[in-house]
């Protein structure tokens, strides 16, 4: 399960994912971010706080998303160990602003 | 761990359907828990499962009815998962290890299963679909 929540701040969208991505709940997150950027918002942060599990799925919609909307912002916040291993691991990290 | 067979096997059948790799990484926490894995390499587990049912899906048969099998075998210090489909193969040969400096949005399961898996084999069985074997140790 995955539910995915924003909240619009001054400068940016905050995105909050809780639950998994995994290759069931994947085209959710691409359907959510893709809803978003009609609103052509110049960055977004994503809380990955509650995101327990994400595998290559969600980590290909990552850098999709990074491709498709090359003039957003974006950042990652509160990544759990877990989930940062697998950035480190595909060298996605080094594409995206992560805290 | 002490108290449990050695050998003992674990099985699950499940349909060609996304919703239900879920049902993987939920029996495989059960099983690795109970052998005494720690948090961070059960993590890695449910990562690596999930990889290999993703994989049998998107190569798996897709008749309607569909299925794909997780094993999981209970070694007194391993684990050993086969996830074993009914497609057409992978084509081992072909398996490229990503570009990590130019991330792509595909061919990064296979990697990720060898990146956090002790042993990995891929074999395709005549006319019978793909089996990928991962083990993994316990830490002593």
């Amino acid at each position: 399960m995955l539910s995915i929540t924003t909240k619009i701040e001054e400068d940016h969208y905050q995105i909050k994912l809780n639950g998994e991505v995994d290759i069931y709940t994947v085209d959710q997150l691409k359907e959510a971010i893709d809803d978003k950027m009609k609103q052509n918002p110049k960055k977004i942060v994503f809380d990955f706080g509650d995101l327990g599990y994400i595998d290559s799925t969600g980590i290909g919609a990552l850098i999709g998303i990074k491709g498709k909307y090359k003039d957003t912002d974006i950042k990652i916040i509160n990544l759990r160990s877990n989930v940062k291993k697998l950035f480190e691991i595909t060298g996605i990290i080094r594409i995206f602003s992560v805290e | 761990m002490e108290r449990m067979e050695k050998n003992m096997i674990v099985s699950l059948t499940l349909p060609n359907a996304p919703e239900f790799v879920s049902v993987a990484r939920l029996a495989l926490s059960g099983v690795a828990d109970r052998m005494g894995f720690d948090v961070d390499d059960i993590e890695d587990l449910k990562v690596a499962v999930s990889e290999a049912c993703t994989n049998a899906l998107k190569h798996g048969s897709k008749k309607e009815g569909g299925k794909y099998f997780v094993h999981y075998t209970i070694k007194e210090k391993k684990l050993i998962i086969d996830v074993c489909d009914d497609g057409k193969g992978i084509d081992i040969e072909n398996i490229k290890t990503p570009d990590l400096d130019h991330p792509k949005e595909s061919g990064l399961g296979l990697y990720i299963i060898q990146t956090l898996m002790d042993e990995v084999e891929i074999t395709n069985r005549e006319n019978n679909g793909a089996s990928i074997r991962m083990i993994k140790n316990m830490r002593e």
